[in-house]
């Protein structure tokens, strides 16, 4: 079998790894008081559960090559070619199909709605990488 | 698997065009054409090709892509989802990015690969909910 799904380490892994940490804490928090704590824990079993779901649904993607199935993305009416979304209860996946769809690529992992401070983070990740020598 | 059979049709030619008669169930699935169809061709091999017919409600939000030697699929995008302008953004800056090829990626993985290495990430949340589970005893 072809290997097929890359991903994007600063936009998409590391906001997934997070995401799976804050629903550890969660769980944790949720048994550590009484007030609230069932409210929290149904937020935290609901997030998990979809959180569960995102990464299984990813793997039946990329065992069906099927990500170019997914909605595709638009910005003020102009479509995003080839940018799909995989979107599971708060969590959304941005993935980019290759031409010849032979690989493709996460983009960003998110809550959605995205926290624009995390964005501005992630834009200034890809600007150490990109930034010629001498400005990084 | 085609909704419609194959079906002969009569052409005309003359000079270099080609006229192809469309009776009623086949020209019935081109919806309002304004007189306008759009065609464009997917050659399996050389000299192996075909043309397919679009009506203007479907064309716009058609896609092709090629699936290996001989073989494409034609999905028709049935919904789509607004991006911020930031998200777009930064979106165009990684693909730009990954076009230039400076764009950090992970190595490929195949689903087995991503299964197994995100089975020991989300243990511990697998076996929470297990434990909230009405379905479980809880101890």
């Amino acid at each position: 079998v072809q290997a097929y799904l890359r991903r994007v380490p600063d936009s998409f892994d590391r906001p997934l790894d997070e995401a799976i940490a804050a629903c550890n804490r969660a769980f944790e928090d949720a048994g550590r008081t009484v007030d609230g704590a069932e409210e929290r824990s149904r937020v935290a079993t609901d997030d998990a559960a979809s959180l569960i779901c995102f990464i299984d649904s990813v793997e039946t993607h990329v065992r069906a090559r099927t990500f170019h199935s997914l909605p595709v993305l638009t910005w003020r009416n102009d479509r995003l070619d080839r940018v799909h979304a995989l979107e599971v209860g708060p969590w959304r996946g941005i993935f980019l199909v290759s031409p010849d769809a032979l690989v493709v690529i996460g983009l960003i992992f998110s809550r959605h709605p995205h926290k624009m401070e995390s964005r501005l983070d992630e834009i200034a990740a890809l600007y150490r990488n990109v930034a010629p020598e001498g400005f990084a | 698997m085609p909704d419609a059979p194959k079906q002969d049709l009569t052409v005309n030619s003359k000079g270099g065009s080609m006229t192809v008669t469309l009776k009623k169930p086949l020209r019935e699935l081109l919806g309002q054409t304004n007189g306008h169809v759009t065609a464009f061709s997917l050659t399996f091999a050389p000299g192996k090709s075909a043309v397919v017919l679009m009506g203007p409600d479907v064309a716009d939000a058609t896609e092709v892509r090629q699936l290996g030697s001989g073989a494409f699929e034609i999905s028709f995008e049935t919904e789509a989802r607004e991006v911020d302008t930031l998200t777009a953004a930064f979106i165009r800056l990684q693909i730009d990015q990954l076009e230039k090829e400076k764009l950090p990626l992970t190595e490929p993985q195949t689903a087995d690969q991503w299964s197994a290495e995100m089975r020991s990430k989300i243990k511990p949340l697998r076996e929470a909910l297990e434990r909230l589970s009405p379905k479980s005893p809880r101890v």
